[in-house]
């Protein structure tokens, strides 16, 4: 997203989030039925939040799973400041990432970027440092990454004869 | 306007307080403050007068305080964010109080969420065993280092002579062991088969629990040898537990069956042969191999390879063209040309079906379609540069129709043919015939060639490749 977008929403607000904190980088993880992997999600983006400067915004999309709500509670209460967990009822993927952006715009007027992050992904180290600095250096507006496929690999027809 | 104070420890747990304080001092120095409007029936969060609006709260608040009327619909304004909160008055030592639990539930957070580290931490250690094991388990099945290794042997009787009867039509018998790491089974065939007996076996390897097929094999009587006949898989068994069961059908069209060796007397009921639908006392001959569970294997060439079963246990069949293969000229064709115009070249695999002028030649494969079939399909090609333009086609017709066959190569009505396909030299085709409905009964196959108008027989070295048959034969 285009930093200049971002910028160009929220006044200064709502002291319940943020810590005083004032980040560059909202990576909003909209989580819905994936309560196991999400941990790895949350991992990887707090982990880019104190290396870029950033701030993770979890958006639980009405998940009937309790555990996804233990999970993103638990991590925002543990990382204030770093982690940002709010709750809304099941709009799909598209409408919790707007609210995401929402709130992180509107808690957080420093914001420069917004990188989407889906809950089984996760973000490899360093990831958001170079993606922040090449919209620094080249002035573009948005940036995308490469990806890598993880876990259980296909090793032929498992099927039944 | 009511007004409501959000605050934060900073250590990540907010306090929202729904109500007007005169002085909020007290809280200001270790939490940082925001005001709750209500907004029509709603209410958002706000900071100072122009502040921002927010139309929903975070997850991470502890309490909600309140000492007015808006309590009830702060609650309410919670619950839709599914902010499960305590609605308490205000207290002079509330602060200090909800500060101690917010620091004890930080601190268990803390702890939840290292253990949640460590969680995905062997989740994802599984994850890479999980793929190594799959690594190793293909490598070492497909560089041999753990071949099947023989795993259950049920020696045949030789010396008594116990063999199958001649006339058997079916037999089941159970394997006693597990269908997890079966990978291949033998069965012994005491005498070789008279070259007048015809027919097909099929045999079709079955879990006890289900009675699903799991493996299926057809294989004409022609192919079968004395001594030990192997049947193997192309993958070892399967991921659960179940009990094999041997399902033969001796599709018997000239007399005798093959004489499949039995086993020493039996004294478990549950292990001996059924024939016929009769129990008998012994078991079949057999040896099992075993194998890693599910992992590849080669299958030699002294083995026979199952054959691929779809969901409606659709499979193929191929003829193979060699030395044993059965064919058959049309009476009296050679004497009307002055040649024999089939000829077996075994040592190309082809089966050379020459054409004639003014006459359809034919080659007949005697019982070569097994009941079941409903797709033939044969490649073929012309074998010289200085050869005319050929056509090629081929018929399923019932055995006692072969002999209304006439010998310019005129079909019985009863005949299935395919279309005809002309092809220059060197020019590979296949030509399909689709039966309008799978056959009943073991079928003979017809090779026919002609001709294109115009054309001569010089060098008319029509070939035919590769032939196979697809269906539902079990």
């Amino acid at each position: 997203m285009a930093p200049d977008t971002v910028t160009a929403a929220a006044p200064s607000l709502v002291a319940a989030c943020g810590a005083g904190r004032a980040p560059r980088l909202a990576i909003v993880i909209p989580v819905y039925k994936h309560s196991v992997l999400v941990t790895e999600a949350i991992a990887s983006a707090l982990h880019e939040a104190r290396l870029a400067d950033g701030v993770a915004i979890l958006v639980n999309d009405g998940c009937p799973y309790p555990e996804t709500h233990a999970v993103c509670q638990a991590f925002a209460s543990a990382e204030p400041g770093l982690v940002e967990y709010i709750f809304t009822r099941n709009g799909g993927l598209s409408a919790a990432r707007n609210r995401g952006i929402r709130y992180a715009l509107a808690c957080y007027p420093s914001l420069e970027a917004v990188y989407l992050l889906d809950a089984d992904n996760r973000l490899g180290a360093g990831a958001m440092r170079r993606a922040l600095a090449v919209l620094d250096e080249t002035g573009a507006d948005w940036v995308y990454p490469n990806i890598d496929k993880f876990g259980l690999e296909w090793n032929g027809d498992f099927s039944a004869p | 306007m009511d007004t409501a104070l959000i605050e934060n420890d900073g250590a990540g747990w907010v306090l929202l307080y729904g109500l007007n304080f005169a002085d909020s001092s007290e809280y200001l120095s270790r939490f940082k403050v925001a005001h709750l409007n209500p907004a029509e029936d709603d209410f958002v969060l706000i900071e100072g007068e122009n502040g921002a609006a927010l139309p929903f709260p975070p997850q991470n608040i502890l309490a909600l305080v309140s000492a007015t009327a808006a309590g009830a619909e702060l609650a309410a304004w919670c619950a839709e964010a599914r902010l499960e909160i305590p609605i308490v008055p205000h207290t002079p030592h509330l602060p200090a109080l909800l500060a101690a639990m917010s620091g004890r539930l930080c601190q268990a957070a803390g702890q939840t969420s290292q253990l949640m580290l460590r969680l995905a931490e062997l989740r994802a250690i599984h994850e890479e065993t999980q793929n190594s094991y799959n690594a190793l388990r293909n490598y070492v099945s497909e560089n041999g280092f753990a071949p099947p290794r023989l795993g259950f042997i049920n020696a045949p009787d030789i010396d008594g002579g116990a063999t199958l009867p001649e006339t058997v039509t079916q037999l089941v018998q159970p394997l006693p062991v597990d269908l997890r790491s079966l990978c291949g089974f033998a069965l012994h065939l005491q005498a070789p088969l008279p070259r007048f007996s015809e027919g097909y076996l099929h045999v079709e390897l079955r879990a006890a629990e289900d009675d699903a097929v799991h493996h299926a094999w057809h294989v004409h009587y022609g192919k079968l040898t004395p001594g030990w006949i192997t049947f193997a898989f192309e993958q070892a068994g399967q991921f659960w537990r179940k009990t094999p069961v041997l399902h033969l059908r001796f599709e018997t069209a000239v007399d005798p069956a093959p004489l499949f060796s039995l086993g020493a007397p039996q004294l478990r009921a549950d292990k001996v042969a059924v024939i016929d639908g009769i129990a008998g006392t012994r078991s079949l001959a057999f040896k099992t191999w075993q194998s890693i569970p599910g992992a590849p294997l080669t299958v030699s060439n002294q083995m026979w390879p199952a054959i691929r079963l779809d969901q409606r246990q659709i499979s193929q069949i191929e003829i193979v063209i060699d030395e044993d293969l059965k064919y058959l000229n049309v009476p009296g064709q050679a004497e009307l040309v002055g040649f024999d115009l089939v000829t077996l070249l075994a040592n190309q695999n082809r089966l050379q079906v020459h054409p004639f002028e003014n006459v359809v030649s034919v080659a007949r494969l005697p019982r070569a379609i097994p009941a079941g079939a409903s797709l033939l399909s044969a490649e073929v090609e012309t074998g010289h540069e200085n050869a005319g333009r050929i056509e090629y086609a081929i018929a399923a017709l019932p055995p006692e129709d072969a002999r209304n066959i006439s010998e310019t190569g005129d079909l019985p009505a009863s005949a299935q043919i395919s279309d005809w396909l002309a092809l220059p030299p060197f020019t590979r085709g296949t030509v399909l015939l689709r039966l309008g409905r799978p056959v009943r009964a073991t079928a003979d196959l017809l090779l026919l060639t002609r001709l294109v108008e115009g054309e001569n027989s010089v060098y008319g070295w029509a070939q035919f490749v590769r032939i196979s048959l697809k269906g539902q034969f079990t």
